[in-house]
């Protein structure tokens, strides 16, 4: 029961990896891809872990798979954030 | 199904190691460069040699990648241009391709003929671990038995910061304004969360290597880049002149580590040999002293100054 629960999580989390693939290869701009590869990215990595996390077989790995989930997702959007920002501002310059 | 992951794995680096060298964008060509140190540790974990998974991923794609990046940032829209597409001529391409070819057949032939024959060094090393005072062998292999190794290599990593420095001063490059002043307030919250976190990663590395993987270039590689987060985040500042004290962190290691293996000559009776029972104390000392000179000598190649001084913010 846990194991297809973890399947489907894993599976759900790879799909949202796949779709954000697909809009920074298809999108136009660069606000768009952005958007695409860190909103989908950081669901599909969320639902990766706690798939994951359901097979775990000790509490420590549990917490250390979320510790790695939150730190990935601290830094893709701030990441993110500058990336976008940089672009505006060259943008402006002309 | 692990099959077809290394299968997949192997083509994807063959074929970024081709877009690498043939991309003529340099800035397209550094990113595929640091993706491959990344899948490269990848590799290496596969391989079941967490040692090097954690220094390619720590030093090849980390450091080395931001080392790309900021001599990219230094170049002019020109000098980018022409760095994609100076071609070399075809003789020398010629020349270039059959050499690697006729290297990695080597390689290949190599790699395929060792078979670990029995009293090889590396039979030698695992049966004598427990004289090297540190139960992980890579780090027994690195620090003990083959110690010389070690202590040379901190000269080479002394020489290069010292190379490195005397060339960039001849760089015209100066820092923008707009490259250092931090005005998001993203960054100093993400500076203040993450490096004291990536730095407590560092120390645990370095003395993790005396029992499980790591050791001190995967943590000072680590701490190194703490110091290019506080850099970036405007907490470090690059200067010009170098204080006493940065020397001393820079050559503790090779001080510490010759000292170790001088002064106990007389109560061994050999260069670098080590009394058994202070061998774990010695080890960590040396491992701590080399990481942080390291670490240092990374971050001083990164921001290209002979200096660091704490910033205002």
């Amino acid at each position: 029961m846990i194991n297809l629960l973890a399947g489907a999580f894993i599976i759900a989390g790879l799909l949202f990896f796949l779709a954000g693939t697909v809009g920074l290869l298809r999108f136009p701009d660069i606000y768009s891809r952005l958007h695409a590869v860190t909103k989908a990215d950081n669901a599909g990595l969320g639902l990766l872990a706690v798939g994951i996390a359901l097979l775990a077989d000790t509490w420590r790995l549990v917490l250390l798979i979320a510790l790695l989930w939150m730190v990935a997702v601290i830094a893709s959007s701030v990441a993110c954030h500058l990336v976008a920002r940089h672009h505006l501002r060259e943008e402006d310059q002309g | 199904m692990m099959a077809l992951f290394d299968v997949v794995l192997v083509f994807t680096l063959v074929l970024l190691a081709w877009r690498c060298v043939t991309v003529t964008d340099v800035f397209r060509a550094i990113v595929v460069f640091i993706v491959i140190g990344l899948l490269l540790g990848l590799a290496w974990a596969r391989l079941e040699a967490p040692d090097l998974a954690l220094a390619e991923t720590a030093i090849g794609a980390g450091l080395l990648g931001v080392l790309l990046l900021g001599t990219w940032r230094a170049l002019d829209a020109g000098e980018r241009h022409a760095c994609g597409h100076h071609r070399a001529p075809v003789p020398a391409r010629w020349l270039a391709g059959i050499g690697s070819a006729g290297f990695g057949l080597a390689m290949l032939v190599a790699l395929t003929s060792l078979d670990g024959h029995p009293g090889g060094a590396g039979e030698l090393a695992l049966n004598n671990l427990d004289a090297a005072g540190t139960e992980q062998p890579v780090t027994a292999v690195l620090l003990n038995f083959r110690s010389y190794d070690t202590l040379l290599e901190m000269g080479v990593v002394l020489m290069a910061l010292i190379g490195a420095l005397l060339c960039r001063a001849a760089l015209t490059y100066q820092p923008r304004a707009e490259d250092v002043t931090v005005d998001t307030p993203l960054v100093p919250v993400l500076v203040t969360a993450f490096a004291p976190a990536v730095l407590l990663m560092g120390v645990y590395l370095v003395w993790a290597g005396t029992h499980s993987p790591g050791g001190a270039f995967q943590g000072g590689a680590t701490l190194a880049g703490a110091g290019v987060l506080l850099v970036l985040g405007g907490r470090l500042h690059g200067v010009p002149h170098t204080a006493l004290i940065t020397r001393a962190l820079l050559i503790l290691g090779t001080v510490v580590f010759t000292a170790a293996g001088l002064l106990l000559i007389p109560l061994e009776g050999a260069f670098m040999a080590y009394p058994a029972d202070f061998i774990y104390p010695i080890m960590l000392v040396i491992e701590y002293s080399l990481a942080l000179s390291i670490a240092l000598s990374l971050l001083l190649l990164f921001t290209g100054t002979h200096g660091l001084r704490r910033g205002e913010s």
